[in-house]
This record gives structure tokens, sequence and C-alpha cells, in this order.
């Protein structure tokens, strides 16, 4: 594991580490996209199949979840904010890893993981869990490495100080 | 945070944000031209519960009582639509519907959904869901020359297209879904949750 974080840290890894940010942030965008174009009520729907949370809450999670998602992408994407963006990802992605696999051990049957709503790729649960975890390791990566063309650099960049004129 | 940053941040949310709003449907070019046999309740009522449903789907079966529970706590109040949306996972769905419209046909609509409801689980997992229909056609006392003929022919079949059409174009991916004056319910645990509140509101309108 300290290999990982040590090959993620060097500067040979900032290719890849920006091929890792822009997957995540494509992912996460696309997923709370296509959550988004279908009612709330079928995301609460599909959630209610992994009995974790209350019937009551289920609409709340269903409409905010989706632009959780979205916004994220979208910032990881640009790389805005980047190491904060990873750790939400991060925390999104072993939430689902948590519920497909709590749901597995419970032997609750889920069709469909319901990770892009009804219009993306239908993945099966044990397939969501992989992806989601590749996905959580990719960002611990974005998370400890340098990143290239993103927002952050030129927002980071402070004006360099005027050079002292020599007195005549 | 600088105010720089902020500002990219809000930026970037808002575009986003745009781009969902503007790609969402939110109107539907939708019919309410259901035939009568499949309405139940007061014909003036001004709640109207649609239901989008699936013969063979055990969430509907489920929510059967949850609706009865709806109709006699507002009599009067609230008329029941039944619309078909037989999904393509379940192997007799689409002829469980073609077979309630065949009955439909001959006033006994609602009989003949009760008992498909009722006998799920016996005609669910049959090789040939058929013959089961004709003998459910038979108890009901229906003209079986008539009903055999039409449902081999598939005869009432447009009237189910119909309604598949009309669930796409309002989005219904799952079944139960239920439309309460045009508020979405998806499933039964909603219905129960749900259901009175919205028929209070719908009443209010």
């Amino acid at each position: 594991m300290t290999k990982f974080f040590e090959l993620a840290r060097s500067p040979k890894a900032a290719p890849w580490a920006l091929g890792a940010r822009l997957l995540l942030g494509v992912v996460l965008a696309l997923s709370g996209f296509f959550k988004l174009m279908a009612p709330a009520e079928e995301l609460a729907l599909t959630m209610e199949g992994y009995r974790l949370l209350e019937p009551g809450r289920l609409m709340t999670f269903a409409r905010v979840l989706p632009w959780v998602e979205l916004l994220v992408g979208v910032y990881l994407f640009v790389g805005y904010s980047t190491r904060l963006m990873s750790v939400l990802a991060g925390g999104l992605f072993a939430t689902f890893i948590f519920a497909i696999v709590s749901a597995l051990a419970r032997g609750i049957a889920l069709a469909d993981c319901g990770c892009f709503g009804r219009g993306g790729p239908h993945l099966s649960p044990p397939q969501a869990a992989a992806m989601d975890v590749v996905l959580l390791l990719l960002c611990a990566a974005v998370f400890y490495s340098p990143q290239k063309f993103a927002i952050d650099n030129w927002l980071n960049k402070t004006p360099s100080p005027k050079k002292p004129q020599p007195s005549k | 945070m600088s105010g720089k940053r902020l500002g990219v941040g809000l930026v970037l949310a808002v575009a986003a944000v745009l781009v969902v709003l503007l790609c969402r449907q939110t109107q539907w070019n939708v019919s309410l031209r259901v035939p009568s046999y499949r309405q139940k309740g007061n014909p003036e009522a001004r709640a109207i519960l649609m239901e989008f449903s699936d013969f063979q789907c055990p969430n509907c079966a489920e929510s059967q009582p949850t609706i009865k529970k709806l109709l006699e706590g507002n009599k009067e109040k609230l008329r029941i639509v039944f619309r078909h949306y037989p999904l393509n996972t379940h192997k007799w769905a689409r002829l469980a519907a073609q077979a309630a419209e065949t009955a439909g046909m001959q006033g006994r609509f609602w009989e003949f959904h009760d008992m498909l409801f009722e006998k799920q689980k016996e005609w669910s997992k049959v090789p040939d869901a058929k013959p089961v229909f004709l003998q459910y056609a038979a108890q009901l006392g229906l003209d079986m020359d008539r009903f055999q003929r039409e449902l081999d022919s598939q005869r009432w079949d447009g009237l189910v297209q119909q309604d598949l059409i009309e669930g796409v174009a309002r989005q219904v991916n799952a079944t139960p879904t239920f439309f309460i004056n045009e508020r979405r319910v998806a499933g039964n645990s909603q219905l129960q949750a749900n259901g009175a509140r919205l028929v209070e509101l719908a009443l209010m309108e």
C-alpha cells in the first residue's frame, strides 16, 4: 500500500493521475446526470430495495444524491478543489460499496444496482461493487498525486512580487 | 476560500444545474382516454389515481389492498384508472393484459383483474398461461367462444400498446407507478406512505 502512495506522489504519475481524475469526474457526473433525468421517485424505489434507509428519508436522499454526484463529478473533471472532491467522491464510493455488500450479505436480491439510474449502463450488484472499489482506489490516487490541467493550478497561482526598483 | 475560488465554484455549479434543467423533461403529452370499463369510483371525482401496472409483477399485486383502502376511505371523491404496463421481463404479462382487455369487452374487467392478481403465483410460473386464463374466463361466465377467438387473435392488444406508449412518455420505468392527479408515486411503499396525503391535496385543487 505504501508503494501505491509513493507511486501516486511521484511526478511520473502525473499523466495517470490526470486520467484518473477525468475518469472519476465523468463517471460521477454521468451517474448524477442520468439519475436527474429520471423521476426522483424511481430512484427512491431502487434505493428502497437496499433496505438501508427508513422509508421517510428515501425521497430526500433520492432528490439530493444525484446533485451531489453531478457537482462532485464536474468539480473533479475540471480539477476544482481536487483533493476535497476526491475525498467526497471516495466517501460516495465507500457508501455505495457498503450498501451493495450489505444487501448481498443479507440475501437481498437486487436486480439492478441503480448506479446510473435508468439511462445508463445496467450493472449487476457484484459488478457495481467491483467498479466502485476500483474508483475508490482512483480517488486515493487523485488525492495524493500532483494534478496537471486543473483549475486549482490557476487558482493557486499567487501573483509574483514586483522587483524592487534600484534607487537613483 | 478566496473570492475568486468561490466565484469559479459557483459558476461551475450554476452551469451544471442549468444543463440539467434544460435537458430535463417535465411536461408530457399525455392522454386521459381510457376505456370506461377500466375506471372505478366516481366518474366525476376530482381526485384521480392512475395506476400503470403489470399483472405478473408481485409489487403490483401487493399494492392492490392499498388501492382498495384508498378507494374505501375516499368514496365518491376518488376515481381509479387502470393502465397496462406489462414488462418484457415477465413472460405472461402481455398475454394477461390482453386477456383482461378481452374480459373488459364483456364487462368483466375488474373481476378478471382481481383474479389475475389473487392467483398471480399460480399462473406466473406455468409453461403456458393461456389455458389458465381461459379457465378464469369460464369461471366468470364469459362468452367463451368470443373470449377465445379475441384472445387468440390478440384483438385488443392495440389498447395495451396504447398504454405502454403513454407509460414510456410519462417515464414510467417500474411497476406499479401511480399518478395521483399527475403527482408520481412509485411502488407500494410510497403509495402507502403518501397516497392518502396526495389524494387530499388533489381534492383541494
